[in-house]
């Protein structure tokens, strides 16, 4: 039983850093109906911006994790003014913006490779392992904190959208962004606090993840189970991106667990697979129409 | 000299058969995948079996890991389509399928020997040979685009309810695009087994899917010249940024963003390579020119 | 402005495509020389006269970008730091050593066009690396029809046996096979520590510790040991808490793991000991991750881990090499590897065997590779080649970590 317990425990731990990341990417999917592939960098620089703030500043951690956040901020805002605002504004289709968002995934990633090192390098703070352990099943606090931040984040940002007038204009552009603009709304303020938010959820995610493993340039290859986690929760929907990460954790950790390791994702992406078939929208998502 | 030309040919003539079928599925039907490398790792090992143990020749293993991958094809195909899966759930569900692909191929040892992949596949894929089935590939795409297929497909990606209202059988043509599109990428599959001569389940990976789908993008959605075009630029790309040596894929990856930049519609946008329309380009940005520097003499 | 742009990059794009192997060449030639210009610059003085205008050229297939860009870019450090003490000394046969490296890592099919251009193009006398198996694998054909000595210091065994069991006559593997490391392990563990449960943990993909793993698997059975779990995971994973949760269960003494970068080892580590079973349960591994990166990334978590590598990094031949290294290279944020040594002792080969053929015939270097009887290496030992072209004389060194500090245990060799 605590065994189970335990898997059960680290399915959630998992789950949460993808439902982290998923809330980011979902959010600007809602509103500009496409997917940011440029999601991993922004978490990896947003970590390194944590990391360095300890080497070289001696931040204390808070202050770290919020110069990770705000590091990850600037990088989303600087792709999307420079990359997909301009490509926006030429109406090019969202397969297109996605392709860009792989071509500055593999820009930065590999600059990061190439100028900071490809090697690894712990989290310089050992906080985010400390351990609790109750009756044999331990937790680290990273998994805790993660785990109430995502909830915490989340609150915030329905609050954000659906109490404030910011928010209003942001559900507004997400219909329709012309006429958004033509009542008055600043489109383009909106587009940059939307990114900038994602940002900040990337970054977060971000220093979650090197505190519980390792910071490493090509970490940011863990959102695409964030994509995964926020198509099977059903894009464009908070909550779904939320749900979609912890199903996702939680069945990866199972199935490792009890049916195979080996197996694990071909396990995970066939279930994943079945659920799409008969749910193509996803758990949470709306029925929308799209087009390339 | 020779070799080495020869080899980037033969990459540019595997790369160029593979986006065709992804052409008629991303720029045609409107679907766009992330996992059709499943499909040529599919392709590849079954006209490997084909051709060390049943002793097929060259091109009859290579229909048949073709045929193979579009049995496949139709297989996922079904579910999906009927699901009414699209957009970024199918590309995912794509993703899924190319992992599965994966994983259920290195844990298969009799006849493939799973992870540790078929070693010694003879050398077939000659320059030439490839090239020559290459450019028929395209041929054959191009005829099947301008026929009442490839209309058929365009009113699907366009307006999918309005085809369904004149009587299209959306499932259907669905189903046969993608079919398509996976039979090209097996027999590209099958090619590249035959260049490398070692394959494992990894040699096709989650970026050779993204590479495809960026040459159907750079090429232009709708068209067919410009992804060919597109798809023999990238593939000789990472040759071409040697010079650069380590910041080789930092380039690669700016060249990727500055042409999204620059062409938004791709390469061709929808039109097909032509001498005339090249000569009416150049027409077209010579008299802008022109006026541009007779605004500035005056 | 938006056309002129695009008729610009076009222009670009047409332009290089047409002169794509021209420009190609000049770009190399110009790169090769600036190295070997600086090299010559050193040299000069000391050496009086080098010919420059006909150097021997070494090509290096180099893994330089990429997640695992350190394997590269710190070998291809350690290769240009000995090829400039060759020029100093002299050059080979009077003549200057130039490195020629491309990077192979952004597609499957990049090691095949990469040897392809550094035979056709570069006209290289000798081919150093990859140090992938997947990409050693298919060269064998392509450097025999050259007639090019490659040395790839990889492990798989297929890197230097064909199919039916002939030896691929132009490679010469510079690494132990993974087969005999695994069996060292297997023999280490059973005989001299008494271990009797053993769990494997390998990456479900990759051909290196999969084939490591299966070795490992035989032979520790052969010897009458038991293999209580067989785990593995995917190719960039960070999370072993499932994993180790399994193992856990079956009470290993330890768990084998040939992993092939050390971010996975580093990662289980650590979460081995968060999970409270660092006391119980202990590591094996190989050279295929043995890094000291390694150790500083997972600290105290490693501790009684224990390691079978082919050199010692601790002996008195190689530490002051990597202190040297790490001091003249810190820009690479990164230590000199196993894998970096390997290629390093691939290019002292090529030495003896340019200096004893007297010249840069491929198959005089072929023959004079498979004649000698030992060439002293800089990292410590003799080493030849046997009839396979399989490395003899890599002594594996079992190396245990204790406190953070890898602490070797001396020389261990099964026998036969």
């Amino acid at each position: 039983m605590t065994v189970f317990i335990q898997q059960i425990i680290t399915g959630l731990s998992i789950g949460s850093i993808y439902a982290l990341l998923a809330v980011g990417y979902a959010l600007i999917y809602s509103i500009f109906n496409f997917s940011n592939f440029a999601f991993g960098v922004i978490m990896m620089v947003g970590t390194f911006g944590a990391v360095y703030a300890i080497n070289w500043a001696g931040a204390p951690l808070p202050i770290a994790i919020l110069a990770g956040m705000l590091v990850a901020a600037a990088i989303s805002l600087v792709v999307e003014v420079s990359t997909y605002r301009p490509m926006r504004r030429k109406n090019a289709p969202r397969l297109y913006l996605m392709i860009a968002g792989i071509g500055i995934n593999m820009f930065i990633e590999n600059l990061a490779i190439q100028t900071l090192g490809s090697s690894v390098k712990p989290f310089p703070s050992d906080w985010g392992r400390e351990i609790l352990n109750v009756g044999g099943v331990s937790i680290a606090f990273a998994d805790l904190l993660s785990g109430g931040l995502s909830l915490v984040m989340l609150a915030c940002l329905w609050l954000f959208i659906y109490r404030t007038k910011t928010g209003l204009g942001i559900r507004a552009s997400s219909y329709d962004v012309n006429t958004t603009g033509l009542m008055g709304v600043n489109v383009d303020m909106v587009s940059l606090v939307v990114f900038a938010i994602s940002g900040l959820t990337a970054g977060l995610s971000g220093v979650f993840y090197g505190m519980k493993y390792t910071v490493y340039p090509s970490m940011g290859i863990v959102s695409n189970k964030a994509f995964v986690a926020a198509v099977i929760g059903g894009l464009g929907s908070l909550p779904g991106a939320v749900l979609g990460g912890i199903l996702l954790g939680l069945l990866e950790t199972m199935v490792s667990a009890y049916v195979s390791s080996l197996l694990r994702d071909m396990i995970a992406y066939l279930v994943m697979i079945v659920i799409l078939v008969f749910i193509p929208n996803g758990i949470m998502g709306k029925s929308v129409k799209e087009k390339l | 000299m020779y070799q080495y030309l020869s080899g980037i040919l033969t990459i540019i003539a595997i790369n160029v058969t593979a986006v065709c079928g992804l052409t008629v599925l991303t720029g045609f039907t409107g679907l766009f995948s992330m996992g059709h490398a499943g499909f040529m790792s599919l392709g590849a090992y079954a006209s490997v079996i084909a051709m060390l143990y049943w002793h097929f020749p060259f091109i009859p293993a290579m229909i048949f890991g073709g045929l193979a991958a579009a049995l496949v094809g139709l297989i996922v195909g079904y579910p999906t389509m009927k699901g009414k899966m699209r957009g970024d759930t199918f590309a995912i569900a794509m993703l899924g399928f190319s992992e599965t692909v994966r994983l259920g191929l290195s844990n298969i040892y009799p006849y493939i020997n799973g992870a540790l992949g078929i070693s010694d596949i003879p050398r077939y894929s000659e320059a030439w040979v490839v090239t020559l089935i290459a450019a028929f590939c395209v041929y054959i795409t191009y005829r099947y685009t301008r026929s009442k297929h490839g209309r058929i497909a365009l009113s699907i990606r366009d307006e999918e309810t309005a085809a369904e209202l004149i009587g299209v059988n959306i499932t259907w043509e669905k189903i046969k695009s993608f079919m398509i599109s996976a039979f090209f990428c097996g027999m590209a599959g099958c090619m590249y087994a035959c260049y490398y001569t070692f394959i494992t389940p990894n040699t096709f990976s989650t970026t050779t899917s993204n590479n495809l789908l960026a040459a159907v993008v750079f090429g232009g959605m709708g068209s067919v010249t410009g992804p060919t075009i597109a798809a023999a630029i990238l593939a000789m790309l990472p040759e071409m940024l040697r010079f650069v040596q380590k910041w080789r894929l930092v380039l690669y990856g700016a060249v990727m963003i500055l042409v999204m930049l620059f062409r938004p519609e791709g390469l061709m946008g929808g039109r097909e390579f032509s001498i005339k329309g090249i000569a009416r380009w150049f027409r077209k940005i010579f008299s802008k020119l022109n006026r541009r520097a007779g605004e500035v003499s005056k | 402005m938006k056309k002129l742009i695009s008729l610009v990059l076009a222009l670009v794009m047409a332009l290089s495509l047409v002169a794509c192997s021209s420009t190609n060449n000049q770009a190399n030639n110009g790169n090769a020389s600036n190295n070997g210009g600086n090299a010559s610059d050193d040299g000069g003085d000391a050496a009086g006269q080098l010919d420059t205008d006909n150097p021997i050229k070494i090509g290096y297939l180099a893994w330089a970008s990429g997640a695992d860009a350190y394997m590269g870019l710190v070998a291809i450090a350690a290769l240009e730091d000995r090829i400039e003490e060759i020029n100093a000394n002299g050059g080979l046969l009077g003549r200057e050593v130039q490195l020629i490296w491309y990077d192979i890592s952004a597609d499957f099919s990049e090691s095949v066009n990469a040897t392809n251009k550094l035979i056709n193009q570069d006209q290289v006398d000798a081919i150093i690396g990859p140090d992938g198996s997947p990409f050693a694998i298919t060269l064998g054909s392509i450097v025999e029809e050259a007639q090019v000595p490659l040395l790839p210091n990889c492990g798989n065994a297929e890197v230097t046996i064909n199919d039916d069991g002939s030896t691929k006559p132009y490679v010469f593997r510079v690494a132990p096979q993974n087969a005999l490391t695994s069996i060292t392990m297997a023999h280490y563990a059973y005989n001299e520590m008494g271990v009797r449960t053993v769990a494997t943990l390998s990456e479900s993909t990759n051909i290196s510790t999969v084939e490591a793993v299966d070795e490992f698997v035989k032979e520790f059975e052969a010897l009458g040991g038991e293999i209580v779990a067989q785990e593995s995971y995917m190719l960039n994973d960070t999370e072993f808490r499932a994993q180790i949760t399994t193992i856990a269960q079956a009470e290993p003494e330890y768990v084998y793991m040939p992993a092939a970068a050390y971010k996975e080892v580093c990662n289980f580590a650590i979460q081995l000991s968060d999970m409270g079973y660092s006391d119980s349960i202990k590591i094996l591994g190989t050279d295929g991750w043995y890094n000291p990166d390694a150790l500083a990334v997972a600290g105290d978590a490693l501790d009684g881990c224990v390691v079978v590598s082919a050199l010692d990094m601790n002996s008195e031949n190689i530490a002051p090499m990597v202190e040297e290294f790490a001091e003249k290279h810190a820009d690479l944020n990164a230590s000199l590897h196993l894998y970096a040594l390997y290629a390093v002792n691939a290019l002292q080969f090529l030495e003896y065997a340019i200096t004893t053929a007297g010249s840069t015939d491929g198959p005089a270097i072929k023959q004079a590779l498979e004649e000698t009887t030992g060439v002293e290496m800089i990292t410590g030992g003799s080493w030849y080649f046997d009839e396979h072209h399989d490395p003899v004389g890599p002594e594996f060194t079992i190396l245990s970590i204790e406190g953070g500090e890898a602490v070797s245990l001396g020389v261990y060799s099964v026998e036969q």
